[in-house]
């Protein structure tokens, strides 16, 4: 059965270049944040495991930080068995085609009810959660999944919420305008009562790839987590709320409660995947009620914004790959890059397109999701994994006049610092070349002399290890 | 986020930033992220300073 420790046990054994642990001491004061920074600047992206954190008061934690787990867009490729290029492909036909349906089993097998803590017993300080950023007030989970469950049919729902650990057994929870939690939440509300809530964290990181699907509202996240893993979850009743809260039995921890309805507290600023610190908003209020977890937890943890983030765009590149590909069959491949925090830019590549494709895939790409901004489509001989080529496309393909679609006004994210309140400016631009028409060619070498070609007949290998590399 | 409303905590002195949101639901106070003081936004050492919207 698969779970985080399995996942980096086996990492460990079969890559273990992949796995950094770093037993030095290390404050969750924005230490942490940097040595994840200074290592993405480096491009590498190891799964990082810290086993002795100090927390922003000093004090050191008993549990080790896991970072990093789904920072690598090559590692999450080898765990869906496809290459680098396909992934928002392979996941989205995954997700569609096969769902394995979750079974419940006995408390008494469930690793995560190794410790169960009640009441005064309850001390979510004891955890490893960080404060990221300079701005944050406090330690924050940032790579929880919290499940509630719709109130009118009994499904449950999952997604990433932030929250702020503001007492030992409190949270205050940002719970975003779109999110099917949100609208579950506005549905107990409307009712004047609480909602039963449940963060789990920690897990492999395919049930963190399938509780970040893209669903229909109300439909569970745990039959496509099933799905993904090819086995079905482990659930386990919640210690408060019985089957009425299912939680993943395998998961590292698991938080419990009710969240408030009625009364808001100000919550944040907390630095957002925006790559911009998202301001103090009012939220509401987590009781928690019981924790449970494994004897030697993972606290797992997702620094917001960066590569770290960037599997959250895999679901998106999954939705407009599924929207896109029936009606430009010329598409080939989807991309969310980095540089536009893996949210607001998507590159698109199309085979041999017809007049008008590349218009028609940039208007529906636009409506997948609130947050895509701005899309780009190529050629594909254009690489769109590598931003050096997208952009010499951009600069040799396009005529601003004819080639650039504008649409003012259109469902925006609330975090993008550009737009005022949630309304956006989305746009497109084709980047191919005229359809079906004769156009320059590229500069390239004789394929002749490539076939020949060993550039160590001339320049040895500790020669070029020695020449500095040049900014581009 | 479009406009956000700098303020200075009276307790500490330190500046950060919050939403339209927060401002608007009057029985909210803000929490200085530095030194948790909990005071009403009007109260800021330097009064509510707003940015451009985007």
């Amino acid at each position: 059965m698969l779970d985080l420790h399995q996942y980096l046990e086996s990492l460990r054994r079969e890559s273990p270049q992949e796995v950094l642990t770093v037993a030095e001491p290390v404050s969750l004061n924005q230490e942490v944040t940097a040595i994840v920074k200074a290592l993405e600047a480096e491009r590498k992206l190891p799964v990082l495991v810290f086993t002795h954190p100090v927390a922003a008061d000093g004090r050191p934690l008993a549990y080790p930080l896991v970072m990093n787990l789904m920072a690598s867009r090559r590692r999450s490729a080898r765990l869906l068995d496809t290459d680098f290029s396909q992934v928002g492909q392979v996941y989205a036909r995954r997700i569609r085609e096969r769902r394995v349906e979750p079974i419940v089993i006995d408390r008494d097998a469930a690793p995560v009810k190794q410790v169960v803590k009640r009441g005064p017993d309850i001390d979510l300080f004891e955890f490893p959660a960080m404060v990221h950023f300079q701005m944050d007030p406090g330690p924050y989970i940032s790579g929880g999944f919290l499940t509630t469950v719709d109130p009118d049919t009994g499904i449950d729902n999952t997604s990433l919420q932030r929250g702020w650990i503001v007492r030992k057994d409190a949270i205050r929870c940002y719970l975003t305008t779109y999110s099917h939690n949100r609208w579950n939440f506005n549905k107990y509300e409307a009712k004047g009562e609480d909602m039963p809530v449940a963060y789990w964290i920690g897990h492999h990181p395919l049930a963190y790839l399938g509780g970040q699907a893209r669903l229909d509202y109300p439909e569970s996240h745990y039959a496509a987590m099933g799905g993904l893993m090819g086995e079905p979850l482990r659930l386990v009743p919640s210690e408060t709320f019985g089957r009425d809260l299912l939680v993943p039995a395998d998961a590292e921890v698991v938080i419990e409660g009710w969240l408030r309805h009625g009364r808001r507290y100000p919550e944040g600023p907390f630095g957002e995947y925006t790559g911009y610190t998202g301001p103090q908003i009012p939220n509401p209020e987590l009781e928690v009620t019981a924790v449970t977890h494994r004897r030697q937890p993972y606290w797992m943890n997702i620094l917001v914004g960066g590569a770290d983030n960037h599997w959250g765009s895999y679901a998106i590149e999954a939705v407009i790959y599924e929207a896109v590909k029936p009606r430009v069959p010329s598409l080939q491949a989807v991309y969310l890059p980095m540089s536009g925090q893996a949210r607001f830019h998507v590159y698109l590549q199309l085979h041999d397109p017809n007049p008008g494709d590349a218009r028609e895939a940039i208007m529906v790409t636009l409506t997948t999701d609130y947050r895509v901004k701005h899309v780009f489509v190529f050629d594909d001989d254009i690489d769109i994994f590598n931003e050096q080529e997208c952009l010499f496309a951009l600069a040799t393909r396009t005529q601003w006049d004819r080639d650039v679609m504008i649409f003012p006004n259109t469902r925006g994210s609330a975090l993008d610092p550009s737009v005022a309140g949630v309304l956006t400016t989305k746009g497109g631009i084709d980047c191919t070349k005229p359809p079906k028409t004769a156009w320059a060619e590229r500069n390239r070498v004789d394929p002749r002399v490539l076939e020949q070609f060993d550039l160590r007949r001339w320049v040895s290998a500790g020669q070029e290890a020695a020449i500095p590399l040049e900014r581009q | 986020m479009g406009q956000v409303f700098w303020l200075t905590c009276p307790a500490c002195g330190f500046r950060y930033y919050v939403g339209r949101e927060l401002l608007e639901a009057k029985t909210v106070p803000s929490v200085c992220p530095r030194c948790h003081h909990e005071y009403p936004p009007e109260h800021s050492a330097t009064g509510i300073e707003a940015t451009t919207s985007g």
